[in-house]
């Protein structure tokens, strides 16, 4: 198990990680969601050990990344692009991973070349953007680290590689003792791939989900009133959005009255919408739902 | 603490520079040997046969001990050092590296080692070669009569005291020039404090000789070039003078020093502020002091260079000059600094 | 196989992973012995959580609609329809409570739910007893 322990980060002063505190289990997928500069990256880097935290400390299997960097076999970082690597071969790439990760897997990693058709190159500058992404992910999967952290692994590439992408990771957690930790701003992506995800704001927790749960947490519901909304009711619920007399809502369950209050007035329409992960983070993190 | 990827990473991002290295080592010491031996055997022909003797012990020792060498690898070891920290710290690299599962300060020995290994086995090549190529010539005879191995020894280490030097300045510089130019002043800094002090002290007395001119000696040893450079007067009975022991001691005390240090750096090396002037910010304001400073004692000598000195020193308008200088250029120094507080040089990949 | 998930729907994932097998099933889409495809093609194919697969697959084979067999894979079982426990029964007898009690806000009428109630076991080609 990799434990995220409450992990600040203070950088001139500016609190960039907030308090960030969360487990991750083997087999699972993790998303990690907010909008831009809320901290997802730094969050990441700060969990391989790129970072120094200010507070707090990252563990896997119990003992500190951070004092014990050989823990970090099992963590592997892939930022949205392979630029550290730009002037290597492939071949010297295998080399120096091979050096650097004691499991490295070279047939799995030629098979999965095969797989995506991945040419060997002298240089992987040669790699157009959406075979420099799949490169990457092949390469930290040949590994067979516990724990792949991807930073946007699907940003800017077209839908087919993207598909491509996301069902190489599902496959990857699907066969065996890996797990992804993913930051997006893309919900919609995100939403049924992953088993937990957690909503950033801040350079905080604001929700820390179960996909299973999260959608019988909260409740969408159009109302309409005789006349405004009564102020009671807004005590209970989240605006959604406003036209005219018509209201949409997010009712979190947990709030055993709310349902009632509204009731109570009488509206002259109720009714109960389906609920997205993109309704959540907009009342959630506030602002448009334009999360990019 | 050895690990092969780290040697596979270091060769491939410093082997230009290492390869630039062989090479001026080589043309001071081997290829020099043959120009010079060219030299005299012209110079021999043109007077006669029998004055082989006007060849000394002296030409032979400033084959193997000149400053020349020295001031090409000042520069050589400078940008070594910067590439093997400044240059990672503008580019994705030193994330990469860092991610890696092992200790930041066996990443920082790595590099140290890699370095280190590199000075010695190059130079011991190209000072044997260029021995060889001597001593396999008519001028044998006279190689026999020099003793310069505890010159060669203090140069070679002092070699490596430099390199470490501008190591540990990577650890505290946020990118590649920064660090360059940092190890540049900060190793000149002590000399250069020095004269800059020394002449403004002259100016607002009315000597003209050095009010610090005994200080100088002690300054030197611990001016990091000094050791690359430095050329004796030559005695050719003098098999082990005196200073050898003194300043192998401080060179070897200074880079285990250093080293250390270093290491110590590198492990707390924050990454935010990679990219910026300066990685710990703790140390922006002694270095912002620091340059408006020695800007400003520059600046005044420089103005009141404009008049010969042995007519004003002391006089009041020489004073006058020597702070108008002082004042404009701390103040243009202190805009420099400023600026240097806001920037952030990190390349970005272009797709 | 192809299952149709509905991104908005209030029905977790994973119900609809099952209520989609089974009707595929009572459609006669899958028949019995089938082979179904493995937690990892199905969730790769769909883009879904493959835990999110392996639970409906394991409340699935609980329910006796599927068997798993070690090595081989996962299967339609060949009579899933008799296997339904007691439990099961209670729990659909309370969802239809409830999806009466939003008809009723909705201002749908009994009839019209009598005659939606035919069309669906009209689509799926069960008998009208079996309720």
């Amino acid at each position: 198990m990799m434990k995220v322990e409450r992990i600040t980060k203070v950088v001139q002063k500016e609190t960039i990680l907030n308090d960030i505190n969360f487990n991750v289990e083997l087999g699972h997928i993790i998303g990690v969601v907010g909008r831009n500069g809320v901290g997802k990256t730094t969050l990441l880097r700060t969990m391989v050990g790129i970072l120094l935290p200010t507070n707090g400390d990252v563990m896997i299997d119990e003992a500190s990344i951070f004092k014990q960097p050989a823990k970090k076999q099992d963590v592997m970082f892939v930022p949205d692009s392979p630029e550290a690597l730009k002037q290597y071969s492939t071949n010297e790439i295998v080399r120096i991973y091979e050096a650097t990760y004691h499991r490295f897997d070279r047939n799995y990693f030629y098979e999965l070349m095969e797989r995506f058709s991945l040419p060997t190159v002298k240089k992987i500058t040669h790699y157009s953007k959406g075979m420099k992404a799949l490169f990457s992910l092949i390469l930290a999967f040949s590994t067979r680290a516990k724990y792949i952290l991807l930073d946007e692994p699907t940003d800017g590439l077209d839908v087919i590689v993207k598909k491509q992408i996301l069902q190489f990771l599902i496959e990857e957690v699907a066969d065996g003792d890996v797990s992804i930790i993913i930051s997006s701003h893309r919900l919609d992506e995100l939403e049924f791939m992953c088993d937990e995800i957690i909503l950033m704001k801040d350079g905080s927790i604001e929700s820390h989900y179960e996909l299973a749960e999260m959608k019988t947490m909260y409740k969408k519901v159009q109302v309409v009133f005789e006349k405004e909304m009564p102020a009671d009711v807004t005590k209970h619920v989240n605006i959604l959005n406003q036209t005219g007399r018509v209201y949409t809502l997010i009712i979190d369950q947990s709030d055993e009255e709310a349902e009632q209050v509204i009731a109570n007035h009488q509206p002259v329409l109720f009714e109960e919408l389906p609920i997205s992960l993109e309704d959540l983070f907009v009342t959630k993190l506030g602002g448009d739902s334009d999360v990019s | 603490m050895f690990h092969k990827a780290l040697w596979l990473w270091n060769w491939k991002q410093t082997r230009i520079m290492l390869g630039i290295m062989f090479v001026v080592l080589f043309m001071s010491f081997p290829f020099y040997a043959l120009v010079s031996m060219e030299g005299w055997r012209d110079r021999i022909e043109r007077i006669d046969r029998y004055t082989i003797a006007d060849i000394t012990a002296r030409d032979i020792y400033n084959v193997f001990v000149n400053p020349g060498s020295g001031v090409f690898m000042v520069f050589v070891l400078v940008i070594l050092a910067g590439m093997m920290i400044g240059l990672e710290r503008n580019t994705r690299k030193h994330d990469f590296l860092l991610s890696w599962p092992f200790h930041r300060r066996d990443i920082f020995f790595s590099k140290w080692l890699m370095g280190t290994l590199a000075i010695i086995t190059f130079f011991v090549f190209n000072v044997g070669l260029a021995y060889i190529i001597v001593s396999n010539s008519e001028f044998a005879p006279i190689l026999n009569d020099i003793q310069m191995t505890s010159d060669l020894i203090v140069r070679l280490i002092g070699f490596i005291l430099f390199f470490t030097f501008a190591l540990l300045i990577g650890t505290i510089a946020g990118e590649m020039i920064s660090q360059v130019i940092l190890t540049l002043i900060f190793s000149v800094l002590p000399f250069g404090l020095i004269i800059l002090i020394d002449e403004g002290l002259r100016i607002h007395t009315s000597t003209t000789t050095s009010n610090l001119i005994n200080y100088y000696e002690w300054i030197s040893y611990i001016t990091l070039p000094y050791y690359m450079v430095l050329e004796r007067p030559y005695q050719s009975d003098l098999s082990m003078y005196e200073p050898f022991i003194l300043e192998t001691f401080i060179v070897i005390t200074g880079t285990v020093i250093f080293l250390i240090l270093g290491m110590f750096l590198y492990e707390r090396n924050k990454v935010e502020h990679n990219g910026e002037f300066l990685i710990f910010k703790l140390l922006q304001p002694v270095l912002n002091t620091g340059i408006v400073v020695c800007f400003g004692l520059l600046g005044g000598m420089f103005i009141r260079s404009f008049i010969p000195f042995q007519l004003s020193n002391g006089s009041l308008f020489g004073i006058f000059l020597y702070w108008i200088g002082f004042n404009l250029f701390a103040f243009f120094a202190y805009l420099l600094v400023r600026r240097l507080q806001r920037m952030n040089i990190t390349l970005k990949s272009k797709t | 196989m192809l299952l149709n998930i509905d991104p908005k729907s209030v029905t977790p994932l994973y119900e609809q992973v099952i209520q989609q097998i089974k009707e595929l099933c009572a459609r006669g889409v899958l028949s019995p012995n089938e082979k179904l495809p493995s937690v990892r093609e199905l969730s790769a194919q769909m883009l879904i959580n493959p835990n999110t697969v392996s639970k409906a697959y394991r409340e699935l084979e609980r329910q006796g609609v599927i068997v798993s067999i070690h090595g081989r894979g996962t299967f339609i079982s060949e009579d899933f329809i008799s296997e339904q426990t007691p439990a099961q029964r209670e729990k659909i007898k309370n969802e239809l409570k409830q999806l009466v009690i939003d008809s009723y806000y909705a201002g749908v009428q009994k009839e019209t739910l009598f005659s939606w109630l035919e069309d669906f076991y009209e689509e799926i080609g069960g008998e009208d007893d079996e309720s």
